[in-house]
């Protein structure tokens, strides 16, 4: 059984995270807001299931965002890439319900090195409130990866209300039609066939989903392969690396499959990048 | 790595499509992988009124897999006479172990308080799954929450000479000695009371990967693949 991911593929994981020590987020203020530990574990994680690059965010997931948390948050994810520049990358969190401040940081981000945006479900993706971000993502060329799923539980719907789900995604890809998307953690524990089923026959170079979560059903990635094709599927764990390293590695793929995954997809969307 | 499993789901799952799942294909895969043999359960003991219906059907299922597959029975504490449910599948047809649905048959767990004593004389360890699939991803008919870990606890107490075994849903300190957990999703600990189990063929082999690269030395990962399940079942 394959438990290593090959180093042929240079596998990317495009959606993971790092994170702020302690009550760091409540300072808001201060360089020692990245959790290095916890940076490193990410790095080690990496190493043993044979990943090369990481995209990091560290995305907000309370009500009660700032622009100044944003920031705060932002300068964390660089001084995560500045710790491992070879192996991390950015992606910039902002919250739309403050336009101007969100378009302002991912143009700091964007020119810090940052390669995408990252979005929680203040708002749902096809909220007019996000056009201001569209826009200066698709003036980018930034991706836009916004967490995701179809809640069936309660716990989860009372906490999440505008988290966005496939329909979303097609409704903001016909309304923001020059904004690159990737629908988050399709194994995020949201309900995957329903999802599949809404997104099924989708072939828009503009949509991307990542296999990312800890949901780990037989089939989830060929059946995620099956309805929106090869090219728009993406590697990713969202740190569950040993279920995403064993999804992507047991489900059957092909040298081919598994080299567009891992690798040559996310490639085809950095070279979208204006 | 040769390994056993404790956690193998038999028959269609009535909430989801499986591939892969009749008796031969799911020991071809379990044995691609290492396994030497696997706890088996039958999915439709989820649903049926009657589980020794479903119990029959599974060791109908598994009787030309002797040497690969130990039955577990899945009995309903609040139908009449579940020992001898229990014994029946013990002494006719080598079952190792009871599970409990308490969140599918809709019973209080201290319901099954004298049927746990009962396994418990007969050597038979206590199967309670915190939930078959990932519940943020539920059907209408399935469960709306994961089964308590704390009522699986009360139960641990109540019964401390029987031996339970915690699934799909990892433990803490809180557990006492005669609780063991199955080595799944959830960050690994106390290794030396954990046992692998992959629910296939609902699921594909996550925690395999997991305890494959798992940085506990190959002394532990012996004990958790291989040497708990040896002490519970075999």
């Amino acid at each position: 059984m394959l438990c290593r991911i090959p180093q042929e593929y240079h596998a990317i994981d495009m959606h993971n995270h790092v994170w702020l020590s302690g009550a760091a987020l409540e300072k808001s203020s201060g360089a020692e807001g990245l959790d290095t530990a916890y940076c490193d574990g990410v790095i080690a994680n990496a190493d043993r299931y044979g990943i090369e690059k990481l995209a990091v965010s560290c995305p907000i997931t309370l009500p009660d965002v700032t622009p100044e948390k944003m920031r705060y948050v932002n300068d964390a994810v660089l001084e995560a890439v500045r710790r491992y520049p070879e192996r991390l990358f950015g992606f910039c969190f902002v919250d739309a319900a403050f336009a101007t401040e969100s378009v302002a940081e991912i143009e700091r981000c964007a020119a810090a090195g940052m390669k995408g945006i990252k979005l929680y479900h203040q708002h749902t993706l096809d909220d007019e409130i996000q056009r201001p971000v569209m826009e200066c993502a698709a003036r980018l060329g930034l991706p836009v990866l916004m967490h995701s799923g179809k809640v069936r539980d309660m716990q989860n719907f009372q906490s999440q209300k505008n988290i966005s789900h496939a329909e979303h995604f097609l409704n903001a890809l016909e309304k923001f039609p020059e904004t690159i998307f990737i629908h988050a953690h399709i194994g995020g524990g949201g309900d995957w066939e329903w999802t599949l089923r809404v997104l099924s026959g989708l072939r828009n170079p503009r949509y991307f989903i990542d296999i990312s979560g800890s949901v780990c059903d037989a089939e989830i990635v060929r059946r995620t392969i099956d309805a929106v094709g090869l090219e728009s599927v993406l590697f990713a764990t969202d740190m569950s690396f040993a279920e995403s390293t064993a999804k992507v590695l047991n489900s059957g793929l092909s040298g081919t499959e598994l080299q567009k995954i891992l690798h040559d997809n996310w490639m085809k969307i950095e070279g979208m990048r204006k | 790595m040769k390994f056993f499993d404790v956690n193998v789901s038999l028959g269609g799952y009535p909430f989801r499509h499986v591939p892969r799942h009749s008796v031969p294909e799911v020991r071809e895969d379990l044995e691609k992988l290492g396994c030497m043999g696997a706890l088996a359960v039958h999915n439709g003991a989820l649903l049926y009124a009657d589980t020794r219906q479903a119990n029959l059907e599974l060791a109908e299922m598994i009787s030309g897999h002797s040497d690969f597959f130990y039955g577990c029975a899945t009995v309903n504490p609040t139908w009449p006479r579940p020992e001898e449910e229990l014994d029946e599948f013990v002494d006719q047809y080598d079952f190792r172990a009871l599970r409990l649905l308490p969140m599918f048959h809709r019973y209080g767990i201290m319901e099954a308080e004298n049927l746990v004593r009962h396994a418990a004389k007969r050597g038979i360890p206590v199967l309670i799954p915190q939930e078959i699939v990932d519940f943020r991803q539920q059907t209408l008919w399935e469960p709306k929450e994961p089964f308590s870990y704390d009522a699986m606890l009360e139960l641990a107490r109540a019964v401390p000479e029987a031996t339970f075994v915690w699934m799909f849903g990892g433990f803490d300190d809180q557990a006492p000695e005669n609780v063991y957990a199955e080595y799944d999703r959830f960050n690994p600990m106390h290794h030396a009371r954990m046992l692998y189990g992959s629910n296939m063929p609902l699921r594909l082999p996550g925690a395999l990967t997991k305890l494959l690269t798992d940085p506990c030395g190959d002394e532990l990962r012996k004990v958790v693949a291989e040497e708990n399940f040896r002490k519970l079942f075999l």
